[in-house]
Protein backbone atom coordinates (compact mmCIF):
# COMPACT_ATOMS: atom_id res chain seq x y z
CA UNK A 1 0.00 0.00 0.00
CA UNK A 2 1.36 3.36 -0.96
CA UNK A 3 1.90 6.33 1.59
CA UNK A 4 -1.09 8.28 0.56
CA UNK A 5 -3.28 5.32 0.70
CA UNK A 6 -1.93 4.65 4.29
CA UNK A 7 -2.26 8.96 5.06
CA UNK A 8 -5.86 8.41 4.08
CA UNK A 9 -6.48 5.95 6.38
CA UNK A 10 -4.69 6.99 8.82
CA UNK A 11 -6.34 10.22 8.89
CA UNK A 12 -9.58 8.18 9.88
CA UNK A 13 -7.92 7.06 12.84
CA UNK A 14 -6.85 3.71 11.20
CA UNK A 15 -4.19 2.41 13.65
CA UNK A 16 -2.85 -0.53 11.68
CA UNK A 17 -2.25 2.23 8.95
CA UNK A 18 -0.57 4.67 11.02
CA UNK A 19 1.89 1.94 12.47
CA UNK A 20 2.51 1.10 8.56
CA UNK A 21 3.34 4.68 8.17
CA UNK A 22 5.22 4.67 11.26
CA UNK A 23 7.30 1.38 10.38
CA UNK A 24 7.96 2.93 6.60
CA UNK A 25 9.72 6.26 8.17
CA UNK A 26 10.68 5.70 11.68
CA UNK A 27 14.37 4.61 11.02
CA UNK A 28 15.05 7.85 8.96
CA UNK A 29 13.55 10.18 11.53
CA UNK A 30 15.10 8.52 14.51
CA UNK A 31 18.52 8.31 12.18
CA UNK A 32 18.03 12.19 11.91
CA UNK A 33 17.21 13.00 15.35
CA UNK A 34 19.97 10.79 16.52
CA UNK A 35 22.36 13.06 14.24
CA UNK A 36 21.46 16.00 15.19
CA UNK A 37 21.66 14.95 18.99
CA UNK A 38 24.21 12.15 19.24
CA UNK A 39 22.24 11.04 22.17
CA UNK A 40 19.45 8.06 22.33
CA UNK A 41 17.36 9.69 24.42
CA UNK A 42 17.43 13.08 22.98
CA UNK A 43 16.91 11.58 19.60
CA UNK A 44 13.88 9.11 20.93
CA UNK A 45 12.08 12.10 22.39
CA UNK A 46 12.79 13.50 19.06
CA UNK A 47 10.98 11.19 17.11
CA UNK A 48 8.57 10.24 19.31
CA UNK A 49 7.21 13.97 19.40
CA UNK A 50 7.68 14.43 15.31
CA UNK A 51 5.63 11.32 15.05
CA UNK A 52 3.00 12.99 17.67
CA UNK A 53 2.71 15.89 15.69
CA UNK A 54 2.50 14.31 12.43
CA UNK A 55 -0.20 12.26 13.27
CA UNK A 56 -2.30 14.81 15.18
CA UNK A 57 -1.78 17.15 11.94
CA UNK A 58 -2.51 14.62 9.37
CA UNK A 59 -5.39 16.15 8.24
CA UNK A 60 -3.75 19.10 7.38
CA UNK A 61 -0.82 17.64 5.26
CA UNK A 62 -1.76 18.75 1.39
CA UNK A 63 0.11 16.19 -0.24
CA UNK A 64 2.18 18.92 -2.27
CA UNK A 65 5.14 17.41 -0.59
CA UNK A 66 5.39 13.07 -0.10
CA UNK A 67 4.21 12.41 3.14
CA UNK A 68 8.26 11.23 4.05
CA UNK A 69 9.28 14.90 3.25
CA UNK A 70 6.20 16.24 5.31
CA UNK A 71 7.20 13.87 7.97
CA UNK A 72 11.07 14.35 7.57
CA UNK A 73 10.52 18.29 8.00
CA UNK A 74 8.66 18.15 11.48
CA UNK A 75 11.35 15.58 12.56
CA UNK A 76 14.24 18.18 11.37
CA UNK A 77 11.66 21.52 12.67
CA UNK A 78 11.51 19.25 16.66
CA UNK A 79 14.91 18.10 16.73
CA UNK A 80 16.72 21.81 15.85
CA UNK A 81 14.24 23.53 18.24
CA UNK A 82 15.45 20.87 20.58
CA UNK A 83 18.86 20.95 20.46
CA UNK A 84 18.96 24.35 20.27
CA UNK A 85 16.95 24.44 23.58
CA UNK A 86 19.39 21.78 24.90
CA UNK A 87 22.22 23.68 24.25
CA UNK A 88 21.36 27.07 25.34
CA UNK A 89 21.28 25.33 28.83
CA UNK A 90 24.55 23.27 28.26
CA UNK A 91 27.65 25.22 30.09
CA UNK A 92 30.46 23.40 28.11
CA UNK A 93 30.02 24.59 24.22
CA UNK A 94 32.96 23.61 22.19
CA UNK A 95 32.63 26.93 19.21
CA UNK A 96 34.56 26.10 15.66
CA UNK A 97 36.68 28.85 17.14
CA UNK A 98 37.76 27.21 19.95
CA UNK A 99 38.20 23.60 18.06
CA UNK A 100 40.40 25.50 15.88
CA UNK A 101 43.01 26.73 18.84
CA UNK A 102 43.13 23.73 20.19
CA UNK A 103 44.23 22.34 17.15
CA UNK A 104 46.71 25.67 16.21
CA UNK A 105 48.34 24.99 20.07
CA UNK A 106 48.44 21.54 20.38
CA UNK A 107 48.45 19.50 17.34
CA UNK A 108 51.32 17.21 18.67
CA UNK A 109 49.65 16.93 22.28
CA UNK A 110 46.09 15.91 20.75
CA UNK A 111 46.58 13.74 17.93
CA UNK A 112 43.64 12.64 18.06
CA UNK A 113 42.00 14.03 14.41
CA UNK A 114 38.53 12.15 15.45
CA UNK A 115 37.96 14.32 18.03
CA UNK A 116 39.22 17.41 16.51
CA UNK A 117 36.89 16.51 13.31
CA UNK A 118 33.49 15.91 15.70
CA UNK A 119 34.06 19.26 17.56
CA UNK A 120 34.32 21.17 14.15
CA UNK A 121 31.47 19.60 12.47
CA UNK A 122 30.03 20.43 16.40
CA UNK A 123 31.00 23.94 15.87
CA UNK A 124 29.32 24.84 12.53
CA UNK A 125 26.76 27.19 11.83
CA UNK A 126 23.39 25.47 12.43
CA UNK A 127 22.01 25.96 9.11
CA UNK A 128 25.48 24.75 7.26
CA UNK A 129 25.39 21.83 9.73
CA UNK A 130 22.04 20.65 9.36
CA UNK A 131 22.64 20.51 5.38
CA UNK A 132 26.16 18.30 6.34
CA UNK A 133 24.55 16.36 8.26
CA UNK A 134 21.56 15.26 5.96
CA UNK A 135 23.65 15.21 2.79
CA UNK A 136 26.93 14.02 3.48
CA UNK A 137 26.24 11.62 6.46
CA UNK A 138 22.70 10.55 5.95
CA UNK A 139 22.49 10.48 2.06
CA UNK A 140 19.73 13.21 1.62
CA UNK A 141 19.68 15.17 -1.96
CA UNK A 142 20.35 18.63 -2.30
CA UNK A 143 16.41 18.93 -3.66
CA UNK A 144 15.03 16.60 -0.12
CA UNK A 145 16.97 18.78 2.37
CA UNK A 146 15.46 21.75 0.14
CA UNK A 147 12.02 20.41 1.27
CA UNK A 148 12.79 19.67 4.49
CA UNK A 149 14.46 22.85 5.88
CA UNK A 150 12.55 25.18 3.59
CA UNK A 151 15.28 26.46 1.49
CA UNK A 152 16.24 26.55 -2.34
CA UNK A 153 18.51 23.42 -3.34
CA UNK A 154 21.04 25.70 -4.68
CA UNK A 155 20.83 27.47 -1.00
CA UNK A 156 21.88 23.91 0.09
CA UNK A 157 24.38 23.27 -2.45
CA UNK A 158 26.14 26.55 -1.02
CA UNK A 159 26.30 26.00 2.60
CA UNK A 160 27.46 22.32 2.51
CA UNK A 161 30.16 23.75 0.45
CA UNK A 162 31.22 26.69 3.18
CA UNK A 163 30.61 23.82 5.83
CA UNK A 164 32.92 21.68 3.97
CA UNK A 165 35.21 24.80 3.63
CA UNK A 166 35.03 25.29 7.20
CA UNK A 167 35.85 22.30 8.16
CA UNK A 168 38.40 21.97 5.85
CA UNK A 169 40.10 25.12 7.43
CA UNK A 170 39.71 23.74 10.88
CA UNK A 171 41.49 20.92 10.33
CA UNK A 172 43.87 22.61 7.73
CA UNK A 173 46.78 21.50 10.24
CA UNK A 174 46.02 17.55 9.24
CA UNK A 175 46.14 18.30 5.49
CA UNK A 176 48.50 15.72 5.00
CA UNK A 177 46.10 12.88 6.44
CA UNK A 178 44.01 13.33 3.11
CA UNK A 179 46.61 14.12 0.74
CA UNK A 180 48.63 11.29 1.65
CA UNK B 1 45.73 18.35 -2.11
CA UNK B 2 42.33 18.13 -4.33
CA UNK B 3 38.66 18.70 -3.24
CA UNK B 4 37.91 15.28 -4.37
CA UNK B 5 40.46 14.10 -1.68
CA UNK B 6 38.90 16.12 1.18
CA UNK B 7 35.47 15.07 0.45
CA UNK B 8 35.88 11.85 0.39
CA UNK B 9 38.29 11.64 3.87
CA UNK B 10 35.28 13.97 5.19
CA UNK B 11 32.67 11.67 4.46
CA UNK B 12 34.73 8.27 5.40
CA UNK B 13 35.96 10.22 8.85
CA UNK B 14 32.28 12.47 9.56
CA UNK B 15 30.06 8.96 9.06
CA UNK B 16 31.15 8.66 12.69
CA UNK B 17 29.67 11.83 14.35
CA UNK B 18 26.79 10.71 16.46
CA UNK B 19 26.29 7.45 14.63
CA UNK B 20 22.76 5.71 15.29
CA UNK B 21 22.88 2.76 16.81
CA UNK B 22 22.11 -0.38 13.79
CA UNK B 23 18.95 -1.05 16.18
CA UNK B 24 16.17 1.19 16.30
CA UNK B 25 14.37 0.97 19.31
CA UNK B 26 10.61 1.03 16.79
CA UNK B 27 8.45 -1.00 19.59
CA UNK B 28 9.54 1.15 22.30
CA UNK B 29 9.09 4.51 20.72
CA UNK B 30 5.87 3.19 19.17
CA UNK B 31 4.50 2.45 22.38
CA UNK B 32 5.15 5.80 24.07
CA UNK B 33 3.58 7.51 20.91
CA UNK B 34 0.47 5.44 21.37
CA UNK B 35 0.55 6.08 25.21
CA UNK B 36 1.11 9.70 25.00
CA UNK B 37 -1.50 9.96 22.65
CA UNK B 38 -3.88 7.91 24.57
CA UNK B 39 -3.32 10.25 27.48
CA UNK B 40 -4.14 13.48 26.19
CA UNK B 41 -6.32 15.49 27.77
CA UNK B 42 -8.86 18.12 25.66
CA UNK B 43 -7.50 20.34 24.15
CA UNK B 44 -7.51 23.94 25.56
CA UNK B 45 -8.40 27.39 23.56
CA UNK B 46 -5.56 29.83 23.95
CA UNK B 47 -2.10 30.65 22.65
CA UNK B 48 0.35 32.56 24.48
CA UNK B 49 3.79 33.42 22.22
CA UNK B 50 7.22 34.63 22.42
CA UNK B 51 9.95 33.75 23.82
CA UNK B 52 9.69 33.55 27.53
CA UNK B 53 12.87 32.71 29.98
CA UNK B 54 11.55 29.13 31.51
CA UNK B 55 11.94 30.55 35.07
CA UNK B 56 9.47 32.96 34.31
CA UNK B 57 6.89 30.01 33.23
CA UNK B 58 7.67 28.44 36.62
CA UNK B 59 6.28 32.07 38.25
CA UNK B 60 3.81 32.67 36.17
CA UNK B 61 2.49 28.76 36.46
CA UNK B 62 2.37 29.28 40.42
CA UNK B 63 0.70 32.24 40.44
CA UNK B 64 -2.09 31.26 37.85
CA UNK B 65 -2.30 27.85 39.72
CA UNK B 66 -3.33 29.60 42.83
CA UNK B 67 -5.42 32.08 41.08
CA UNK B 68 -7.08 29.10 39.66
CA UNK B 69 -7.76 27.70 42.95
CA UNK B 70 -8.52 30.99 44.60
CA UNK B 71 -10.93 30.94 41.92
CA UNK B 72 -12.25 27.65 42.26
CA UNK B 73 -13.00 27.95 46.13
CA UNK B 74 -14.65 31.58 45.35
CA UNK B 75 -16.53 30.33 42.66
CA UNK B 76 -17.68 27.40 44.97
CA UNK B 77 -19.03 29.88 47.58
CA UNK B 78 -18.73 29.72 51.49
CA UNK B 79 -20.22 26.36 53.03
CA UNK B 80 -22.75 27.87 54.69
CA UNK B 81 -26.37 28.12 53.19
CA UNK B 82 -26.34 31.92 51.60
CA UNK B 83 -24.58 32.77 48.28
CA UNK B 84 -23.88 36.13 47.61
CA UNK B 85 -25.88 37.32 45.13
CA UNK B 86 -23.37 37.90 42.94
CA UNK B 87 -22.42 34.21 42.76
CA UNK B 88 -26.34 33.29 42.33
CA UNK B 89 -26.41 35.12 38.98
CA UNK B 90 -23.54 32.42 37.79
CA UNK B 91 -25.10 29.33 35.84
CA UNK B 92 -23.88 25.89 36.94
CA UNK B 93 -22.95 25.23 33.61
CA UNK B 94 -20.87 28.54 33.01
CA UNK B 95 -19.10 28.42 36.64
CA UNK B 96 -18.17 24.73 35.69
CA UNK B 97 -17.01 25.72 32.14
CA UNK B 98 -15.43 28.82 33.56
CA UNK B 99 -13.27 26.62 36.25
CA UNK B 100 -12.89 23.40 34.12
CA UNK B 101 -10.72 26.03 31.29
CA UNK B 102 -8.96 27.98 34.29
CA UNK B 103 -7.42 24.70 35.73
CA UNK B 104 -6.80 23.13 32.04
CA UNK B 105 -4.88 26.55 31.43
CA UNK B 106 -3.32 26.69 35.00
CA UNK B 107 -2.29 23.04 34.01
CA UNK B 108 -0.64 23.48 30.57
CA UNK B 109 1.08 26.34 32.24
CA UNK B 110 2.71 24.33 34.84
CA UNK B 111 3.77 21.27 32.66
CA UNK B 112 5.42 23.60 30.03
CA UNK B 113 7.23 24.85 33.04
CA UNK B 114 8.32 21.14 34.25
CA UNK B 115 8.71 20.61 30.84
CA UNK B 116 11.59 23.07 30.65
CA UNK B 117 13.12 22.23 34.32
CA UNK B 118 13.64 18.79 33.31
CA UNK B 119 14.72 19.14 29.68
CA UNK B 120 17.16 21.40 31.27
CA UNK B 121 17.99 18.70 33.82
CA UNK B 122 18.97 16.49 31.39
CA UNK B 123 20.69 18.52 29.50
CA UNK B 124 23.38 19.96 32.44
CA UNK B 125 26.51 18.41 31.99
CA UNK B 126 28.03 19.43 35.51
CA UNK B 127 27.93 16.61 38.05
CA UNK B 128 26.72 18.90 40.16
CA UNK B 129 23.34 20.04 40.68
CA UNK B 130 23.14 24.05 40.50
CA UNK B 131 20.73 25.48 43.12
CA UNK B 132 18.66 27.43 41.02
CA UNK B 133 17.65 24.32 39.51
CA UNK B 134 16.62 22.87 42.45
CA UNK B 135 14.96 26.29 44.12
CA UNK B 136 13.03 26.26 40.49
CA UNK B 137 12.22 22.44 40.88
CA UNK B 138 10.87 23.53 44.55
CA UNK B 139 8.89 25.84 43.27
CA UNK B 140 7.29 23.48 40.71
CA UNK B 141 6.98 20.60 43.12
CA UNK B 142 4.71 23.12 45.13
CA UNK B 143 2.77 23.85 41.96
CA UNK B 144 2.44 19.93 41.20
CA UNK B 145 0.81 19.18 44.63
CA UNK B 146 -1.31 22.38 44.64
CA UNK B 147 -2.71 21.28 40.86
CA UNK B 148 -3.37 17.35 42.75
CA UNK B 149 -5.21 18.44 45.49
CA UNK B 150 -7.24 21.04 43.08
CA UNK B 151 -10.06 19.65 40.41
CA UNK B 152 -7.27 19.49 37.97
CA UNK B 153 -6.18 16.31 39.56
CA UNK B 154 -9.64 14.81 39.42
CA UNK B 155 -8.58 13.96 35.51
CA UNK B 156 -7.56 10.59 36.24
CA UNK B 157 -4.84 10.59 32.99
CA UNK B 158 -3.70 13.90 34.65
CA UNK B 159 -3.59 13.05 38.21
CA UNK B 160 -1.53 10.07 37.81
CA UNK B 161 1.03 12.57 35.07
CA UNK B 162 0.87 14.74 38.42
CA UNK B 163 1.94 12.17 40.64
CA UNK B 164 4.84 10.61 38.33
CA UNK B 165 5.86 14.63 38.42
CA UNK B 166 5.68 15.03 41.63
CA UNK B 167 8.25 11.84 42.24
CA UNK B 168 10.80 12.98 39.73
CA UNK B 169 11.00 16.76 41.24
CA UNK B 170 10.90 15.20 44.62
CA UNK B 171 14.33 13.55 43.43
CA UNK B 172 15.57 16.17 41.97
CA UNK B 173 14.74 18.49 44.96
CA UNK B 174 16.98 16.08 47.20
CA UNK B 175 19.58 15.55 45.02
CA UNK B 176 22.98 16.40 47.17
CA UNK B 177 24.94 19.43 45.44
CA UNK B 178 27.69 17.27 45.49
CA UNK B 179 25.65 14.16 44.60
CA UNK B 180 27.87 11.82 42.26
CA UNK B 181 27.01 11.42 38.14
CA UNK B 182 25.43 7.98 39.65
CA UNK B 183 22.74 9.93 41.30
CA UNK B 184 21.93 11.87 38.69
CA UNK B 185 21.66 9.31 36.08
CA UNK B 186 18.89 7.52 38.77
CA UNK B 187 16.76 10.80 38.23
CA UNK B 188 17.51 10.40 34.37
CA UNK B 189 16.25 6.90 34.61
CA UNK B 190 13.17 7.61 36.48
CA UNK B 191 12.44 10.64 34.07
CA UNK B 192 12.85 8.29 31.27
CA UNK B 193 11.00 5.36 32.82
CA UNK B 194 7.96 6.95 33.66
CA UNK B 195 8.39 8.83 29.99
CA UNK B 196 7.33 11.92 31.71
CA UNK B 197 8.57 14.10 28.74
CA UNK B 198 6.84 12.30 26.21
CA UNK B 199 3.31 12.63 28.81
CA UNK B 200 3.89 16.33 28.91
CA UNK B 201 4.68 17.11 25.31
CA UNK B 202 1.14 15.14 24.57
CA UNK B 203 -0.58 16.99 27.50
CA UNK B 204 0.60 20.29 25.83
CA UNK B 205 -1.85 21.20 23.04
CA UNK B 206 -0.66 22.17 19.68
CA UNK B 207 -0.18 25.64 19.42
CA UNK B 208 0.94 26.21 22.75
CA UNK B 209 4.71 27.09 23.29
CA UNK B 210 6.89 24.47 24.05
CA UNK B 211 8.87 24.90 27.54
CA UNK B 212 11.92 23.59 25.44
Amino acid sequence: MSDSELVARAVQGDQAAQRALYDAHVDRVYRLAYRVSGDDDLARDFTQEAFIRAFDRLSTFRRESSFGTWLYTIAMSVALNGIRSVKRLRTREVSIDAAETIGTKERIADPDLKERLHKAIEGLPPGYKAVFLMHDLEGYTHEEIGEVLGIQSGTSKAQLFRARAKLREVLADFAGVWTA
Amino acid sequence: MSEEKFEAWLKEHAADYHRPPDEVPRDAMWDAITHARAARPTKVAGHIGGRIPPMFYAIAASLLIATGIGLGYWMRGPASASAPATIASVTPATDSAIRRTTYDVASVQHLTAVEALLTSFRAEQRSETDQAMQRWARDLLAGTRLLMDSPAGEDPIRRQLLQDLEYVLAQIVQLDPNAPAADRAIVDRAINREQVLTRIRSSIPAGFPSGT
